[in-house]
């Protein structure tokens, strides 16, 4: 009786590394629907509060980072005069430094903000603003 | 000879290589919906309830593909304007959502595949973009 034998190299070579390089090639490279446009996150959480920014997955643990984050204030506290009052994370009492790290359990949904939405318009007028980190 | 040593690998390797792209970035990490219903309502942990095609993805995360949820209209305190419920596709809000939510694992209570007969169902068929 023939006994089969696996050639752990060949599998190695032409199975295990074509799926890696793969899947790699499909998370590193954006879709080309993408290209060329900011991809902002929204990261909507338990607790009902929304934060916007730049999302990026921390793998193997239980959180995610949010850098250059956006989030609701009253608008009437604003100036760049649009109906929705946004703030940059960063001037609060304890002056936080860019990058919020966020419990995924604490989470709700994450979505993509839209690109002629009415949070990207004030988020670029907040970056107009004299003295706004670009 | 120089099929079976060199050819036949390569083929097999660049299938596998396009498989897998295929199936992180078409696919995006998810298993065919094998016997589920079209469209499925899922419960989150904060009481929302969102309806659309649901996606278990490998991963932390589970994929909501155009959702739609419940909105309560009128005013209990207007004859005119009584209370009532609709059904939204979620989109028009300040933020512009493209068309599909990732929630985590953890935010979800349970899922449950809508009938074909349902209003739901039957709006969001007729509604979908």
């Amino acid at each position: 009786m023939k006994r089969w034998s696996v050639d752990r190299i060949w599998v190695g070579r032409f199975v295990i590394a074509p799926a890696l390089i793969g899947a790699l090639l499909a998370l590193a490279i954006p879709a080309p629907t993408t290209w060329g446009t900011e991809r902002l996150s929204a990261v909507l959480l338990l607790d009902g509060q929304a934060y916007f920014g730049h999302l990026r997955e921390v793998p193997w643990s239980g959180t995610i980072e949010l850098r250059d984050v956006y989030y609701f204030q009253d608008a009437r506290g604003t100036t760049e005069g649009l109906p929705l009052g946004l703030v940059r994370r960063g001037g609060e009492l304890h002056q936080p430094l860019d990058g919020m790290q966020i419990r995924r359990d604490k989470i709700l949904a994450i979505e993509q903000v839209g690109n002629a939405s009415p949070v990207l318009a004030a988020i670029a007028a907040q970056r107009m603003l004299p003295g706004a980190p670009r | 000879m120089y099929l079976r040593t060199r050819v036949l690998p390569a083929v097999i390797a660049a299938a596998i290589l396009f498989g897998s792209f295929a199936f992180v970035r078409w696919w995006d990490l998810t298993l065919p919906p094998l016997g589920r219903s079209t469209y499925q309502a899922v419960f989150l942990a904060n009481g929302q309830v969102f309806f659309g095609h649901y996606y278990d993805r490998i991963g932390p995360y589970v994929k909501i593909v155009t959702p739609y949820y419940i909105q309560q209209t009128g005013d209990q305190n207007d004859p005119a304007n009584p209370p009532g419920q609709r059904v939204v596709r979620r989109g028009d809000e300040l933020h512009a959502p493209q068309g599909e939510m990732l929630v985590p694992r953890t935010s979800v209570l349970f899922v449950e595949d809508l009938a074909d007969s349902s209003p739901v169902a039957q709006f969001i068929a007729k509604d979908r973009p």
